[in-house]
């Protein structure tokens, strides 16, 4: 059982930044994400959590002990890997074995044919037997045991791999990606075993994935990560609802969310691609809106509606995606349920949303409702709160 | 349709044809005609020859000088592969982890084994040369008798021995290279996680197992090229002192060329084909259960 504080750890290679300011803190027991497109810095940061990488700057406690320079065995830490890595020459049962004779066993005692005869090593060895069985039974690997990884389906590979990371009983689990070498179905499959596995073992886990809809089924909670920093740490929920920046309201969801241009033209009023809806007081100036599809209806003619025509209609079976081109040529997505009236390819419509549906953007792509709210508040997990120079320089950089 | 079907049937062997009248004139037909002048009593020049089953065979190993030859071989064999092995295996890690001087490294390493061999043993004859060459004037700045190292019986096997390890450490460094190269950051990654995180049980948990089947490949190709030594003697020692280089193909080479007993000379042949055949299909076996990757 451990917590992991992060406070403004850095990584460069060279020149390049890899990280910067990363503050997060992880609870104990929690299972979190962290999600990012390619290059981000997500897999650096869990690398740098497991001691394989060490930061630049910053310090890391797991546990409330300061891991900085402490090797990665000795720091209670196991990892999966996205291709497994699994010792191809070794079965099933000494893939798994292999964390516990390193640890358990003396040199002498790990060495071939001789190292039998040295005082405790068959005790020591009968326990690791008993240790790996057990997990093998409850991971439903029993009968794989003899088996080399090459004779394994993925999802076989993936459960020792799990086995493996598991059979010294770490406090904190770490994984790169385990799902993405699997194919669709054994991925769905997994993303649930995964969560069970968490439940049941209560220990800590660390999540690397690019894949929106794994961390966003799995987590407790979601730490979405752009150009090395973490933008958003929050539920998967409010980082779906309440998006703190423009591009994690782009990064989650499918279909992405529809954006809108808007210009405050009075107090309490902007102006969103021709039509006049009410705004909040925390909205100035320039900026945008973002709506979900599925909170972008069809509806008849309104002052808050806008004109739109219809360019194409798929149907997902269990509902409908309208694409729509307003009268500026702003483009849109609609989710229609698959009851509702379908439009036609070409067919004048009107959209509308409720206005509690709207997300709101500054001009550096801010969410001003989350920046208000969290004046003030002191929260250490909320790792954005950036002053209003750092906004607009990451601003620049985005 | 007939014509289709025969067309059909006959156009593999059509096209291996070439191939296997080449093989046939090139390869297995000297093979069996060494093998099948083995078991008569023909020399070079003679018009006539006889069957006399396996007397030569016989003779060869009442043979003293053979036996020795065959001794040394064996002890020349022992004497390079494995250092050669170890060698190439330590250098390639070392080299790998050079970065940016990789491919000089790998260059000068590899040189020795791409220059023409009579060359550089005709270099190696000067700097071995206890008046004129490199070896007097180290002998003479470290005090000791610059005996000529190539004329001294016990001395001289072990000289050949090392000229060859420097000539093939390239290529089994290179081998190695490429073997080491090919094992995946995360192995190591992950062995350091389950707790192997000194060199030594890195080796033993991953290199090692992970390079297994280059190993095999390096030892059979040292074995088999040691087996086939024959220039250095030939240029440095033609079999002496006191036939202490004696080896197997340059017994044969002296039978078959020298004396001009052919049927003797084919009889060497055909024990040392007989030799690399097995070595080739001990690699063959090995090879069959190679390492799995995943």
């Amino acid at each position: 059982m451990a917590s992991i504080h992060m406070n403004d750890i850095s990584k460069s290679f060279g020149e390049v930044n890899v990280l910067e300011g990363i503050n997060l803190e992880i609870r104990d027991g929690e299972f979190l994400s962290l999600l990012g497109a390619s290059g981000c810095g997500k897999s650096t940061l869990l690398r740098i959590i497991s001691g394989l990488e060490t930061q630049s700057g910053g310090s890391l406690r797991i546990g409330g002990r300061d891991v900085t320079g402490i090797s990665p065995k000795n720091r209670s830490v196991s990892m999966v890997f996205q291709s497994y890595a699994l010792y191809p020459h070794l079965t099933v049962f000494q893939n798994m074995a292999v964390p516990l004779t390193m640890r358990l066993l003396s040199r002498p005692q790990r060495l071939p044919l001789v190292g039998r005869f040295i005082g405790g090593t068959a005790r020591i060895k009968t326990e690791i037997k008993a240790r790996v069985e057990a997990l093998a039974e409850s991971l439903d690997i029993k009968h794989l045991l003899d088996r080399k990884p090459a004779q394994l389906s993925g999802g076989q590979r993936q459960r020792v791999a799990l086995g493996r990371a598991m059979v010294r009983e770490p406090e904190v689990f770490l994984m790169d990606e385990p799902l993405s070498n699997l194919d669709t179905k054994m991925r769905a499959h997994m993303r649930t075993e995964l969560a069970e596995l968490h439940r049941k073992l209560g220990t800590t886990f660390v999540y690397v994935t690019h894949d929106q809809e794994e961390a966003m089924t799995m987590s407790d909670r979601v730490a979405v990560m752009m150009q090395g920093r973490i933008m958003q740490v929050d539920t998967p929920r409010n980082i779906y609802s309440r998006p703190a920046h423009l591009r994690v309201a782009e990064f989650i969801g499918a279909p992405g969310i529809n954006i809108l241009p808007r210009t405050v033209t009075s107090p309490g009023v902007m102006d969103v691609c021709g039509v006049k809806l009410s705004a909040p007081s925390f909205v100035r100036d320039r900026g945008s809106i973002g709506i979900r599809p599925s909170r972008l209806t069809v509806t008849p003619k309104a002052d808050d509606a806008w004109p739109a025509r219809v360019v194409n209609v798929e149907d997902l079976g269990s509902s409908f995606l309208v694409h729509a081109v307003l009268a500026d040529d702003t483009r849109t997505i609609s989710r229609l349920d698959s009851r509702a009236a379908i439009p036609e390819v070409g067919a004048a419509i009107h959209l509308s949303c409720r206005s509690d549906s709207v997300i709101h953007f500054d001009a550096d792509g801010w969410n001003p409702a989350l920046h208000e709210a969290r004046q003030g508040s002191r929260r250490l997990e909320t790792a954005v709160r950036p002053t209003r120079e750092e906004r607009h320089a990451l601003a620049h950089a985005l | 349709m007939r014509w289709h079907t025969l067309y059909r049937l006959a156009l593999p062997y059509g096209l291996s044809a070439p191939a296997v009248a080449l093989m046939l004139l090139f390869l297995i037909g000297p093979v069996l005609a060494v093998t099948a002048l083995s078991f008569t009593d023909w020399q070079l020049g003679e018009t006539a020859l006889s069957f006399v089953g396996l007397r030569n065979y016989g003779s060869l190993f009442d043979d003293a000088l053979f036996l020795r030859s065959i001794g040394n071989t064996a002890l020349y064999i022992l004497m390079t592969v494995p250092t050669t092995l170890f060698l190439g295996m330590f250098f390639a890690s070392m080299i790998l982890r050079s970065g940016k001087m990789r491919s000089l490294y790998q260059t000068v390493y590899f040189m020795p084994f791409m220059g023409t061999a009579v060359a550089m043993l005709m270099v190696w004859d000067f700097v071995l040369n206890p008046t004129v060459g490199l070896w007097g004037l180290v002998a003479g700045w470290l005090g000791v008798e610059p005996v000529n190292l190539l004329r001294t019986e016990y001395l001289a096997l072990p000289i050949l021995a090392l000229i060859s390890i420097w000539q093939n450490l390239g290529l089994s460094i290179v081998l190695f290279l490429a073997g080491l190269s090919g094992i995946p950051d995360e192995m190591y990654e992950a062995g350091e996680l389950d707790g192997a995180d000194d060199p030594v049980s890195r080796f033993m948990l991953v290199t090692w197992p992970l390079v297994s089947h280059v190993t095999y490949f390096v030892l059979i190709l040292l074995a088999v090229h040691s087996f086939q030594v024959f220039e250095s003697v030939a240029v440095l020692t033609q079999g002496g002192p006191n036939d202490a280089t004696e080896v197997l193909t340059y017994t044969m080479y002296k039978e078959g060329f020298d004396f001009f007993r052919t049927n003797i000379a084919a009889a060497i042949t055909v024990i040392f084909l007989v030799g690399v055949g097995g070595l080739t299909l001990v690699k063959a076996m090995w090879l069959e259960k190679k390492v799995h990757y995943q």
